[in-house]
């Protein structure tokens, strides 16, 4: 599969075609949809609270219709395509847009911000997409400026398609130096298409429990919740019933704790991405270290290099009881 | 971009670090929302507002008939529902559609095009990079200078 992040910069790529494209295609609606509903069920939003939330990378507004539905909330969105923006502006989305490039910073004050979500948009930013860019330093002064300008106790959800283990690796390591706590989430784990990694991040509580984590999803949980079954109309009106009271706002960890015990769904709690991702990690630099080769001691060293001055024809001096020995110390 | 989305907007210019609020703004073409009222989400947004930023942005663009704000916020002014009416239409209400932002501490000018703020500050390829106010003084003295 080509990544679009491949192809080109994020404000050439989506172009007025592509925007187009993206927009219309009801696959690409269904899961955006279903992704943002997830975000805002990690989120646990005090319930009917008015409250002012952040869509980093809105695009078309796909996942701002969803923070529409909610009561006095009120949603900003960024992000760096023009003609994205522009369509979402045309759709009247509902909330107040604003062009911004994410690796510059996100431009509010501090403590202004109760919550933040983002749908398949961080991975953009390990791209050097023009001269002197610095990927990490962007994703860095990105969860540095989104720590500030959330309010204390404020959670931002981080969708997004990691590329390799490095990835995640570097955006769990700048999320903590930014003060964030909080983790890595993968809904569906064993599924090559379903699966989803969701960063789940607190604000202004750096030392919190692990506990409080979500739980992810697990395959086999739901069938109708496939990507793939996403051509079939019955299922999406099944799931649109399942959720049409309220589900947004309801759902909170509480609620999903009861769930778990009463339903015989299996739900897996994965814990923080360190045990996760650091295992890979570790067997990749014991590999690395069983390549390096051991530390010789000096006979061995002198000889090794005596017998490698022979074979190139230099004149060197026989092997006798004394070659390689450690003189002795002085007076 | 709504007046409440400018309060919270602050400049981004990796040398404007200490001072990079308030914003000025000026408006060429302003729209009128017709949102309906909400007083939770009013008064929950007055605690992280600045009230001044807000009020000096308002009045700069407050048109005949609008609603006025008070100087200062009202010491009841979470329950005071005259006061979050006229709050909640400057806030949320009123739409800059076109116009320009100005950063009052290094000058540099985020325009706003289609009520759509513009907070890029790298040069895009193929899109001509608003100029701060300084960089074009800059450019006058250098042409002064040539001369």
């Amino acid at each position: 599969m080509t990544r679009p992040e491949h192809i080109a910069p994020p404000e050439l790529y989506y172009n007025e075609v592509e925007a187009k494209k993206y927009t219309q295609n009801t696959r690409v609606i269904h899961i955006q949809r279903k992704i943002t509903k997830r975000a805002i069920e990690l989120l646990a939003l005090p319930k009917n609270k008015p409250l002012l939330l952040l869509d980093i990378g809105c695009g078309s507004g796909l996942s701002g219709q969803e923070l529409r539905k909610m009561r006095h909330v009120e949603w900003i969105g960024l992000d760096i395509s023009a003609s994205m923006l522009a369509i979402a502006k045309e759709r009247d989305v509902g909330g107040d847009l604003c062009r911004s490039d994410l690796g510059e910073g996100i431009p509010f004050r501090p403590n202004t911000i109760d919550g933040a979500i983002s749908i398949s948009t961080v991975q953009w930013l390990f791209n050097a997409d023009f001269k002197d860019a610095q990927p990490f330093q962007r994703l860095k002064l990105f969860f540095q400026t989104l720590n500030h300008c959330l309010r204390r106790g404020g959670r931002a959800v981080i969708q997004f398609y990691p590329e390799n283990g490095h990835q995640l690796e570097e955006m769990q390591r700048c999320a903590t130096q930014a003060g964030f706590g909080g983790g890595l989430l993968c809904d569906y784990p064993n599924s090559t298409r379903q699966k989803k990694w969701y960063f789940v991040l607190f604000a202004g509580t750096a030392k919190i429990d692990p506990i409080a984590m979500p739980q992810a999803l697990m395959a086999g949980e739901d069938q109708n919740d496939s990507d793939t079954d996403s051509s079939d109309d019955s299922d999406e009106e099944e799931e649109e019933e399942e959720s049409g009271d309220g589900m947004i706002l309801d759902s909170n960890s509480d609620d999903e704790d009861e769930s778990d015990a009463e339903g015989p769904i299996e739900k897996k709690k994965t814990s923080v991405i360190q045990s996760n991702v650091q295992f890979e990690w570790k067997r990749e630099k014991r590999s690395q270290r069983d390549r390096r080769k051991k530390q010789k001691n000096l006979k061995q060293k002198v000889m090794e290099q005596k017998e490698r001055q022979q074979r190139q024809g230099k004149d060197v001096r026989r092997n006798t009881k004394y070659t390689g020995r450690k003189r002795k110390s002085g007076w | 971009m709504k007046l409440l989305t400018h309060n919270l907007l602050q400049c981004i210019v990796p040398a404007c670090r200490k001072h990079h609020y308030p914003l000025k703004v000026t408006a060429s073409l302003l729209n009128v929302e017709e949102n309906p009222f909400d007083a939770i989400f009013a008064s929950r947004m007055l605690e992280r507002l600045e009230y001044n930023i807000l009020l000096e942005a308002y009045n700069s663009l407050r048109q005949d008939g609008q609603p006025e704000l008070p100087p200062a916020v009202p010491e009841d002014g979470a329950s005071n529902e005259v006061f979050l009416q006229s709050l909640f239409f400057a806030i949320n209400c009123l739409d800059v559609v076109e116009g320009a932002m100005t950063c009052s501490s290094c000058g540099r000018i985020y325009p706003i095009h289609n009520s759509i703020p513009n907070m890029i500050v790298r040069a895009i390829e193929g899109e001509q990079p608003p100029q701060s106010i300084e960089k074009e003084q800059e450019d006058e003295e250098e042409e002064e200078s040539e001369n």
